[in-house]
């Protein structure tokens, strides 16, 4: 186990702020109570991020976050903080999509799927799941939600967070045939990393 | 009338959120938020070229996907013309619709290579 320690400090100074690489687009910095909008509160046609610094200040474990303290992720060195923040970036960027952004009626994801998939990123990464070996990619659904989608040697899972935040997967066993899962009841927690642990083989380090 | 034969190719703009990182088509090109839900546009190939269809919307970041209309129907969809005032070569694939049903489509997609859209507004 590694700590790897971003400093945060003020970007007014010139120094860099790791959060900047989740908020993209914003058009102010929130790295402070000062400069925080209220909660809940969006600006700039960009998601707020409310949903990302909550989880980020308040599921604590492993991810420690205090405003203006150093984020401390303590991580198995397989996993990467740039995955984890690259997954992140994805997830805010898919909520922002605009109206028609596939040509075809798309709309992008909710703030119920956003938030859904945020909590699910960190869950993976508490859990040592969130690797780039198998390959990981988090692709916007049209239909409102996020999907995230694992390719192994012979497997693939597809985890889709739909519109409403419920859990649905799909997996592609090795000698073609799909397991899908129910539309109802959706996944819980502990079904989809039974899952994902199916396909990716292994937690790191178990 | 217009049939489609199951040798006809037809093409589905594919935005370039919906690559993987391998170059893959994620089933998510597939997934599509139109009423109802069951349709999935496409151009019927001889009725418009590569270029028309792929910057048809008139904006950068899509690429072009090709499948033959008998891929569709072997999955249990139908393909049908189904002509626009806008888009003389519009065209569906009809059909009850799923994930797996999605992964499977994406699966038969060619991406045209060297073809992007062009962003006609600028």
């Amino acid at each position: 186990v590694i700590n790897t320690v971003f400093p945060i400090t003020d970007s007014v100074t010139g120094s860099v702020d790791p959060m900047q690489q989740l908020r993209g687009n914003f058009t102010r910095p929130i790295s402070s109570p000062a400069n925080a909008a209220p909660r809940g509160r969006e600006t700039s046609g960009f998601l707020q991020n409310n949903a990302a610094m909550s989880l980020l200040q308040t599921d604590v474990s492993p991810i420690a976050w205090r405003v203006g303290l150093p984020i401390v992720l303590q991580t198995h060195s397989a996993q990467s903080p740039n995955l984890l923040f690259g997954a992140l970036r994805r997830i805010l960027e898919a909520e922002a999509l605009p109206y028609d952004w596939d040509s075809y009626g798309g709309v992008g994801a909710t703030k119920a799927a956003a938030n859904r998939a945020i909590a699910l990123i960190l869950d993976l990464w508490k859990h040592s799941l969130l690797l780039d070996d198998p390959q990981f990619d988090v692709i916007p659904v049209p239909t409102g939600g996020i999907q995230f989608e694992w390719v192994g040697g012979n497997s693939e899972i597809e985890i889709e967070i739909d519109a409403t935040g419920k859990l649905h997967t799909l997996i592609q066993l090795a000698d073609g045939t799909y397991e899908e899962s129910p539309s109802d009841p959706p996944l819980d927690w502990t079904e989809i990393r039974n899952q994902v642990l199916r396909i990716i083989g292994r937690p790191v380090g178990a | 009338l217009t049939t489609i034969a199951d040798e006809d190719i037809v093409y589905r703009r594919l935005h370039q959120n919906c690559f993987k990182q391998n170059g893959a088509v994620s089933s998510a090109a597939f997934k599509t938020n139109s009423r109802p839900d069951n349709q999935i546009s496409v151009d019927l190939a001889r009725l418009t070229t590569p270029e028309e269809s792929v910057s048809r919307k008139s904006r950068s970041g899509f690429r072009l996907g090709e499948l033959e209309a008998g891929g569709p129907r072997q999955l249990g969809f139908d393909v049908i013309y189904d002509r626009k005032p806008d888009n003389s070569a519009h065209s569906l694939i009809v059909g009850e619709n799923s994930a797996n049903l999605c992964k499977q489509l994406a699966l038969l997609v060619r991406v045209i290579p060297d073809l992007y859209s062009q962003d006609k507004t600028v």
